[in-house]
């Protein structure tokens, strides 16, 4: 068990139809990502990040190359991968309870059981006591932690977030940050992709930060965040290797004034 | 007692109040009284003569029998026609045209056909009721399925649900506001039309019945009695139905 959650995509191509023509939206992706890793991937608007995420999710089909998770190609969603949209997404009708156990209803494990695991990743986001809450009565961040549970409670093999805490205000977004680090090391390490457009974000939580760039869609470059963690947002490295993105994005300080509007 | 919440509870009494006074005030000087007015005291002594005779709770109950009827009968139909509808586009395009072309006519239309093939029994009014309640349950729950949002159908793809988990975890619920507001207007059709039935279907009983009869007699008291006592039970099936729904949707607040 100790190789799952190896994530392989070679030569990957990808074009939508519009009007009958094809578009190329994915373009020669290339990506590996080892088990337990925290992987970002940051890019411009209509990069096609989200594309690439629904195609390891298995929600878009028909593409060319390979998506393979140990070995595996994928074809479908599956229960092995966990996902945690930017909407968090939890049925409002249903309390946090019931959301957060969703993924286990098709299991023949008994009640008792289900409830126990429900419980376990209640408290691994910290959210007991709010077992019989509906979702419409949570704040945001509160409910992307349920959504967080929810994705997990699986025990997929890869956490796949797309822009999860891109809904979020200023602050939660800094302070869930530091939970997301936290339910990743508690949670055995899966393997984590998440897609961002916040650089800070990205440097602050994974291994390595995949930038993208557009038009069509191609990874430009893989930069390892190879900092202590829990890390500093202050600290000299962290600082350069933020400056060190944003200049790939041709946002570091020095031309921010040509590109003030 | 707050004074300013005792006014707003009670502001929709106002208006019956006022007609009330100028009824009175209009027939209390009648030295012959009107066979078409009756005082409201008049109206008044009927309503507890016939409260003690029984005949508006007897009347009252097979109203209701016939009521409950149809109407399960045609919710259940409706719940079961819109769901298959809504869930399959083969079902629609097979069913919908006539569904559509059926629902043209009007209710009333099908008064001579159901009396020559079931007779003025109890039996034709109960599907009449029927097929009044079916048509917009029919509607509402067809609507309500197709409403379920992409973003949902993906999380049940992602945990990889079977249809009949789809169906039960996320069509039906995210269906349940329009299948809610479906119920509502087929109970309220359903109570428009047994009124209906129990005049054009010549059978006796019910307070339809017990209406038109008042009427062939002239006793405009038992008339406007009849009058009070529809719209009073309109009144509280909706109201209850309020209840149910404020109780079932509170997930949406």
């Amino acid at each position: 068990m100790e190789h799952t959650g190896t994530l392989e995509i070679n030569n990957l191509n990808k074009r939508f139809k519009v009007n009958g023509d094809a578009t190329p939206v994915l373009e020669n992706i290339n990506l590996t990502v080892k088990p337990g890793e925290f992987i970002s991937i940051i890019g411009p608007s209509g990069c096609g990040k989200t594309t690439l995420l629904r195609l390891i999710i298995g929600l878009e089909n028909s593409y060319e190359g390979e998506i393979l998770l140990d070995g595996k190609r994928i074809t479908g969603p599956g229960l092995n991968r966990g996902v945690v949209f930017q909407d968090h997404r939890l049925l409002p009708w249903l309390s946090v309870e019931r959301n957060v156990g969703l993924g286990l209803e098709g299991k023949r494990n008994g009640n008792g059981n289900r409830k126990q695991i429900v419980q376990e990743h209640l408290e691994l986001v910290g959210l007991q006591g709010f077992e019989k809450v509906h979702p419409n009565q949570l704040s945001g961040g509160m409910a992307q932690r349920a959504a967080i549970a929810r994705a997990l409670v699986n025990q997929p093999e890869i956490l796949l977030l797309d822009e999860p805490l891109g809904a979020l205000d200023a602050l939660t977004r800094m302070y869930m940050q530091q939970e997301l680090e936290k339910i990743w090391q508690r949670g055995k390490h899966v393997t984590m992709i998440m897609i961002t457009h916040d650089v800070e974000e990205a440097v602050y939580l994974s291994d390595k930060v995949v930038i993208m760039s557009s038009r069509p869609g191609t990874i430009k470059k893989i930069i390892p965040v190879e900092l202590a963690r829990p890390r500093v947002r202050a600290d000299y490295d962290f600082m350069k290797l933020k400056e060190e993105i944003l200049e790939e994005f041709h946002l570091h300080a020095e031309k921010v004034f040509s590109y003030a509007i | 007692m707050d004074l300013q919440k005792l006014v707003q509870k009670t502001r929709g009494l106002v208006i019956p109040l006022v007609i009330l006074i100028v009824w009175w005030l209009a027939t209390r000087n009648d030295a012959h009284p009107s066979p078409i007015l009756p005082t409201p005291e008049k109206v008044y002594a009927s309503l507890l003569s016939l409260l003690n005779e029984g005949k508006i709770a007897a009347n009252l109950q097979q109203s209701l029998a016939k009521v409950v009827k149809g109407f399960l009968v045609g919710i259940v139909a409706g719940f079961i026609l819109g769901t298959l509808m809504g869930l399959s586009r083969t079902v629609e395009k097979l069913f919908g045209p006539l569904f559509n072309a059926v629902r043209q006519v009007p209710i009333l239309g099908w008064i001579p056909l159901l009396i020559l093939w079931f007779g003025q029994t109890e039996l034709a009014k109960v599907i009449f009721i029927a097929l009044g309640a079916l048509y917009p349950m029919t509607l509402n729950t067809f609507d309500g399925c197709r409403q379920l949002k992409r973003e949902y159908l993906e999380v049940a793809q992602v945990f990889e649900y079977g249809r009949l988990r789809l169906l039960w975890r996320f069509t039906l619920p995210s269906a349940l506001p329009a299948i809610l507001a479906g119920i509502r207007v087929s109970m309220s059709e359903a109570w428009l039309l047994v009124i209906g039935a129990e005049i054009f279907f010549k059978a006796r009983g019910g307070i339809g019945d017990m209406m038109w009869e008042a009427k062939e007699r002239v006793r405009m008291d038992v008339v406007f009695i009849t009058i009070l006592i529809i719209g009073l039970i309109g009144y509280l099936l909706n109201h209850a139905m309020t209840l149910l729904e404020s109780r079932l949707l509170r997930w949406r607040v």
